[in-house]
């Protein structure tokens, strides 16, 4: 009994007040006062009013949701939207109307099914003792499990229970613990299930606070019937669509109502929103998640945790060890901190202790997001949550989308039907600066037949890849863990896959190793590389980890590699313990390896359905040759073209120059390809083939040829599908050629002359290319119309398309041009062989002749011991009779008329060399291929 | 004897039945070729070998005397061209030239690379080198060739680009008399070939985003761009907008038809000023405009499908830039663009240096 000594005067109206303190927690008290006068005289005393002093211990760990919705004077947990300590996979709580008896166990196990509606339900058995009955509202509700240290215990299962005063008091669970509710009834009986199959019920584990008694329906919105069978063990519920779906006595499951089950309670399983695959049976019940994890109630009432296939080793280790720990048993001894330790023994440092000392309680929950928490609270603080975060498997990606950058997402995604697709490095570069020592063609040995690197121009036939080990860095780096990749055999593989590994020495793994000579050279000095070769698995070595700096904050690896045989699989990555034995897989990527011909199309041109065409000089004495029919056929060479998924529709078609044998113009055209694969193209490229002549002395017969195939390439160019936008690039003579069918209307979009060796007055008429210092007497500006119009004279000037003329003033192929352009007699070089195309036979000087003073429409004739013919041909006349005025547009970057655009190649550093974009490595012309692209108004990576 | 004879009496008879055969087609029409090969006048002829190479060396040759050139290359007429020509590319070769600044500063140490034309193949590279100037600029090549390409460069210069009026960093140089106008005469040592470098300035230490290209919108669906990044970023969040308005649906890209397209570039809360002086560094303080427009109507006289051009850009943070963007409205439909910015407010110094590259924000 408290009284309070503290007086006041009459007329002060401040009110006393005391504090008292010390008083024993959870002690109930009672207070009345009296006033006394400085007299001592005493009033009476006042009314008695009762306190209770709150009981002590730990805070709930995290704020819990209560509130006595059972009007019995206890609060109770409501889970619902808040339920911050519970799985996500609760999705909502609902009120109706049950009759219960009396509070026998708080906690049932219980499968739950989400109607359409959303609502929950928790079908269970349960039984009911025979007690009063009453009708009373309830939630359906969800406990939140505070596992605690105390005394003699390293920890026990409580649950918070708050007085009708407000005191919040924790009792264990699994121990007998009696509370007399008003009524006198007992609330907690002993269990012996708990505290471990708590543990692996809460993803399932729900709570009553009452049990139901007698049979019970419960309607709930959308239609459904809840329906608890007297005893308690049994209950159905039944679906608007007519399903029911019931529980026996036994815990048995049925679905009756689904086709095929009808009648027969056999279980069955349901498909809810989200993927979620609830399914039971006199087995158990499972609940399927969609990303592959489950949990899986047995027959004997165990609970399981299924993860998903693939998920990280170590998190399913932690999981093992954690509920191992846990199951040991309320009465095991064992400490809070040997749980963490165990975690991060596993995981690495993921759970920092804030201080140290011994800890009061830990918490184990899931978060609303499904993250798994650990609570930690010490005597003298509030409680700590840490995530206890999955580390995320280890990923492996490639530059799928080609922008340039290597990203471990969803914009580098491959598949089996979209893999990365990569061609085998099966030609021959050269490791030699000397550019006319570039690349072998035909291929003597294939450049991955040797375990080093052939030059930096064979490093174009490289692709990177980029390995994420984020969450695993530093146990990769220790040894502790290794990092092996193999072909998976996945579904959807096709032939025997083959690569060869290497480290990418590009800063941050970029592509340096294909823009940057000083970045590239210093993989010429790397050697034994990985194989992965059908079950060939390779494991990276730790040094390598070590010597890229991996750390958390740098979990990178960044490697090359180049196919070595052909198919398609997915190379994954495997996670190997310390002694080499395989604990788990990572991500993977989808590759496909081929030869590189199957990735872009090859056509060749044809005459008479062959590919003979007639040397003209040898008609004399009549009056035509004989003019074949041109046409094209495809060259697919033994490899039919595959087209990409995901392609644009674009065409870029290439055709080369003179003087190229056949497989030195398939490799010109597949370094071109390479090329601008390598700077994102995504279209379709196509190697066009022309029967030029090869051997120095043939570039008059070329010449025509060229002038011929025009026919060849118009065809095959109107052949292309429609939708797509079509480009040209041609090279050298390979302008002739595209001069050709651009006269006879060929349609094409944009037009990259390179190195052109087409005289510039065939574009440009203005008379600025005309060399007039030379002195040359030509058909080109002849008075005779007919004359004139078998002459280079503006025959290209009006042909359509943006034309761009990639020209380089030093070239000395072109150069070269200029002394076949000259006349033997009286021209700039004294040397034979020059135009007119002329030669000794017998007595004569035989071959072509242009007599400025002869009759209109004879001055341009073939002159033959045998006899001779007036020439009628352009393209005989311009193979082999006319001489230019100028300059080739190739050499001339002023020649504009039909020319759009120019581009001075010198800028590139290619000198004086005439094929430098082709013999020069990919790191010498990466801008020059850029620039090609946007020039074709394609756009290219950065 | 008696067998040599014999040999002499063959020899003379069966030219002389050559003669006679001769004799008796040379006028008859009949294509020489057709001739050779026995073929019947009026039937399919088929003269040469096909496309591979290997047919392209083994053709039956004209009769009597293969010309040079004629059917298609042999080893002989390839070895009568290289002989031919030999002479050309053995001509002595002397150059004689000097490095200088643009205020005609001898510039000591500058890197001259040349390539000479002395290799009679086409298909094959000449002589490569590379060798430095003097203290007096100069240097000094001797070798044989028909013609020569120089270029120069030094780190801390900006290499000139080629100017018919005015001396560059480059230029070829033909070595003989009849040189083309796009060549240069060779010089003498008394009157040497000037290769002119430009000395950089300080520069500043710029975010450089490489040349990169950004699809965009046809119906002026504004594209915004972070300068510093190169990046497309949201609405608001850019300091260059880009907005093009491109009229070519339904047309085929490959019939070359022209259309009407235009095009607007602003700076946001900034502006941007034209900037033709290949040499200018400083952004002007004033004088921007808050936008850029072009665009061609489809019946313009010389109708292109873009355009290129460089800009002073002030930034609405008072940051400066220069920009080169090309607006592509042809195939990808597309800008292409490439930005310096100097990341110091108020600093208009945009002299760059790769080697003193901010790293970026």
């Amino acid at each position: 009994m408290l009284t309070t000594r503290h007086t006041t005067e009459v007329a002060q109206v401040t009110p006393p007040t005391m504090v008292v303190s010390d008083l024993i927690p959870g002690t109930g008290h009672t207070v009345k006062v009296r006033a006394i006068d400085w007299f001592e005289n005493s009033s009476a005393w006042s009314a008695t009013t009762s306190v209770s002093t709150p009981l002590t211990g730990p805070e709930p760990l995290q704020a819990p949701r209560w509130a006595d919705v059972n009007n019995d004077g206890l609060k109770d947990e409501i889970f619902g939207a808040n339920t911050g300590l519970i799985s996500s996979s609760i999705v909502d709580y609902s009120y109706d109307t049950v009759s219960y008896s009396t509070w026998t166990s708080d906690f049932q196990v219980m499968s739950w099914f989400t109607f359409d509606e959303g609502l929950s339900w928790f079908v269970t058995g349960w039984s009911v003792p025979e007690e009063q009955e009453t009708t009373e509202i309830i939630n359906t509700v969800l406990p939140v499990f505070h596992f605690m240290a105390e005394e003699h215990y390293d920890y026990a299962v409580c649950r918070a229970v708050t007085d009708p005063l407000g005191n919040t008091a924790y009792y264990r669970i699994g121990y007998y613990e009696s509370l007399e509710r008003p009524g006198g009834i007992q609330q907690w009986q002993p269990s012996s299930f708990w505290p471990e199959d708590a543990f692996y019920m809460f993803p399932t584990v729900a709570a009553r606070i009452a049990k139901p008694i007698g049979a019970t329906q419960i309607t709930v919105p959308g239609g459904a019937v809840f329906n608890v069978g007297v005893g308690g063990m049994a209950g159905t519920i039944t679906l608007p669509e007519g399903i029911e779906l019931s529980v026996d006595p036994t815990g048995a499951v049925a679905i009756a109502g689904v086709p095929g089950t009808t009648g027969v309670p056999l279980g069955g399983s349901i498909n809810l929103a989200g993927g979620i695959v609830v399914s039971a049976s006199v087995a158990g019940g499972r609940i399927a998640f969609p990303g592959g994890a489950a949990i899986g109630i047995g027959a004997d009432g165990r609970i399981t945790l299924e993860l998903p296939s693939g998920t990280n080793p170590a998190l399913a280790q932690a999981v093992d060890t954690v509920g191992n720990l846990l199951q040991t048993g309320a009465g095991a001894v064992i400490s809070v901190r040997e749980v963490i330790d165990a975690i991060n023994g596993i995981f690495g440092p993921v759970i920092q202790l804030p201080t140290a000392g011994p800890l009061d309680a830990v918490d184990l929950g899931i978060t609303a997001g499904g993250v798994w928490q650990l609570g930690v609270t010490h005597s003298d603080g509030p409680t700590q949550w840490f995530a206890i975060v999955q580390p995320p498997e280890p990923q492996i990606a490639v530059d799928a989308n080609r922008d340039g950058t290597i990203e471990f997402g969803p914009n580098d995604g491959t598949s089996e039907q979209a893999p990365y697709r990569f061609w085998l490095n099966d030609d021959d570069d050269v490791d030699d600066d000397d550019p006319d020592d570039a690349e072998n063609a035909p291929v003597s040995s294939a450049d991955w037949l040797d375990d080093k690197i052939d030059g930096i121009r064979d490093l174009e036939d490289f692709a990177r890849l980029k390995i994420n080990l984020s969450g695993i860095a530093d146990a990769v780096r220790q040894g502790q863990m290794r990092i092996a990749l193999e072909w998976k055999g996945a579904p959807g593989y096709t032939g025997a896959p083959g690569i060869k590994l290497w480290r990418n020495l590009s800063p941050n793994g970029g592509t340096e190793y294909l823009s940057d000579v000083n970045v590239a050279r210093q993989h010429l000095a790397l050697r034994e590389p990985g194989t992965i070769q059908g079950a060939l698995r390779y494991v990276i070595p730790t040094q390598y980890w070590t010597d890229v700096g991996l750390s958390a904050s740098q979990p990178y690896g960044n490697l090359l590699f180049e196919g070595t045989s052909a198919g398609k699989d997915q190379l994954v990555i495997k996670l190997l313990n310390a002694d080499g034995a395989e604990i788990g897989e990572g991500g993977g990527v989808w590759l496909e390896l081929k030869n590189i011909k199957s990735m872009y199309e090859r056509v060749k041109a044809t005459a008479n359905g062959a590919e003979d065409l007639p040397f003209p000089y040898n008609y004399v004495g009549t009056s035509s040759v004989p003019s074949p029919t041109m046409g094209w056929s495809p060259d697919p060479a033994g490899y039919a073209f595959e087209p990409a998924q995901g392609e644009t529709q674009t065409y870029i078609v290439a055709v080369h120059g003179w003087n190229q044998t056949y497989e030195r113009s398939v490799m010109y055209a597949e370094t071109m390809f390479k090329r601008l694969w390598h700077r994102g193209y995504k279209g379709r490229f196509v190697g066009f083939r022309w029967p030029t002549f090869t051997g120095l002395s043939s570039y008059n017969d070329s010449e025509y040829r060229a002038w011929k195939c025009g026919v060849s390439l118009k065809q095959y160019l109107s052949s292309l599908p429609s939708g797509y936008t079509v480009n040209l690039v041609a090279h050298s003579m390979g302008n002739i050629v595209v001069g050709s069918a651009l006269e006879k209307g060929a349609a094409v979009a944009n037009y990259a002359l390179l190195n052109a060796a087409v005289p510039a007055i065939c574009y440009d008429t203005s008379g600025t290319v005309v060399q007039t210092g030379w002195g040359y007497v030509t058909p080109n500006d002849d008075p005779d119309s007919a004359t004139v119009a078998l002459s280079y004279q503006g025959r290209l000037a009006n042909v359509s398309g943006n034309l761009v003329n990639f020209f380089l003033p030093a070239d000395s192929a072109l150069s070269a041009w200029e002394i076949n352009n000259d006349s033997p007699d009286g021209g700039r070089y004294p040397v034979a062989g020059a135009r007119p195309h002329q030669w000794p036979e017998g007595s004569i000087n035989a071959g072509y002749r242009y007599q400025r003073t002869a009759p209109a429409g004879q001055k341009l004739r073939v002159v033959r011991v045998a006899g001779e013919r007036i020439l009628s041909s352009a393209d005989e006349a311009m193979g082999f009779a006319v001489q230019a005025p100028s300059l080739t547009v190739g050499a001339d970057g002023r020649t504009r008329g039909a020319i759009d655009e120019w581009v001075d190649m010198s800028t590139y550093g290619f000198g004086s060399v005439h094929s430098a974009e082709f013999l020069f490595s990919i790191q010498q012309t990466r801008e020059f291929y850029a620039e090609l692209l946007l020039k074709l108004r394609v756009t290219t990576q950065p | 004897m008696r067998k040599q004879i014999i040999s002499l009496v063959v020899l003379v008879v069966a030219l002389g039945a050559a003669w006679l055969f001769w004799r008796t087609h040379r006028s008859t029409g009949v294509p020489v070729a057709m001739r050779e090969h026995g073929v019947q006048n009026g039937s399919t002829t088929k003269l040469v070998g096909d496309v591979n190479e290997k047919a392209a060396t083994s053709q039956v040759q004209p009769a009597p005397s293969p010309p040079l050139g004629v059917s298609g290359a042999t080893a002989d007429s390839d070895k009568r061209y290289l002989d031919s020509v030999a002479p050309l590319y053995a001509r002595p070769l002397s150059f004689y030239g000097k490095v200088v600044d643009e205020r005609g500063k001898p510039v000591e140490g500058a890197s001259v690379r040349y390539s000479i034309n002395n290799n009679p193949d086409p298909t094959k590279t000449g002589t490569r080198g590379e060798l430095r100037s003097d203290s007096n600029g100069d240097f000094t090549i001797s070798d044989r060739g028909l013609g020569i390409y120089i270029e120069v460069s030094k780190e801390g210069y900006h290499r000139v680009p080629n100017d018919e009026n005015a001396p560059a960093s480059q230029r070829t140089f033909a070595n003989h008399e009849k040189r083309s106008d796009t060549t240069a005469p060779m010089p003498t040592e008394n009157d040497r070939a000037l290769f002119v470098l430009r000395k950089a300035g300080k520069a500043a230490p710029l975010v450089h985003v490489r040349k990169t290209s950004i699809r965009v919108p046809k119906d002026g669906t504004p594209t915004e761009i972070d300068l510093s990044t190169g990046k497309v970023v949201a609405a608001g969040a850019g300091n260059l907008r880009v907005e093009v308005w491109t009229l070519n649906q339904g047309i085929n890209p490959n019939r070359g038809q022209p259309y009407d397209w235009e095009c607007r570039v602003s700076v946001l809360d900034g502006g941007l000023m034209e900037r033709t002086e290949q040499f200018a560094f400083e952004a002007p303080e004033n004088g921007y405009r808050a936008s850029f427009e072009a665009g061609m109507a489809k019946d313009a006289a010389r109708w292109r499908d873009g355009t290129e051009r460089d800009f002073f850009v002030r930034l609405a943070d008072g940051r400066f830039a220069r920009v080169s963007l090309g607006v592509i409205t042809g195939g990808d439909h597309f800008i292409v663009f490439e930005s310096w910015v100097n990341p110091k407010p108020g600093d208009r110094n945009l002299e760059f240096n790769p080697k003193q590259a901010h790293a970026g924000l």
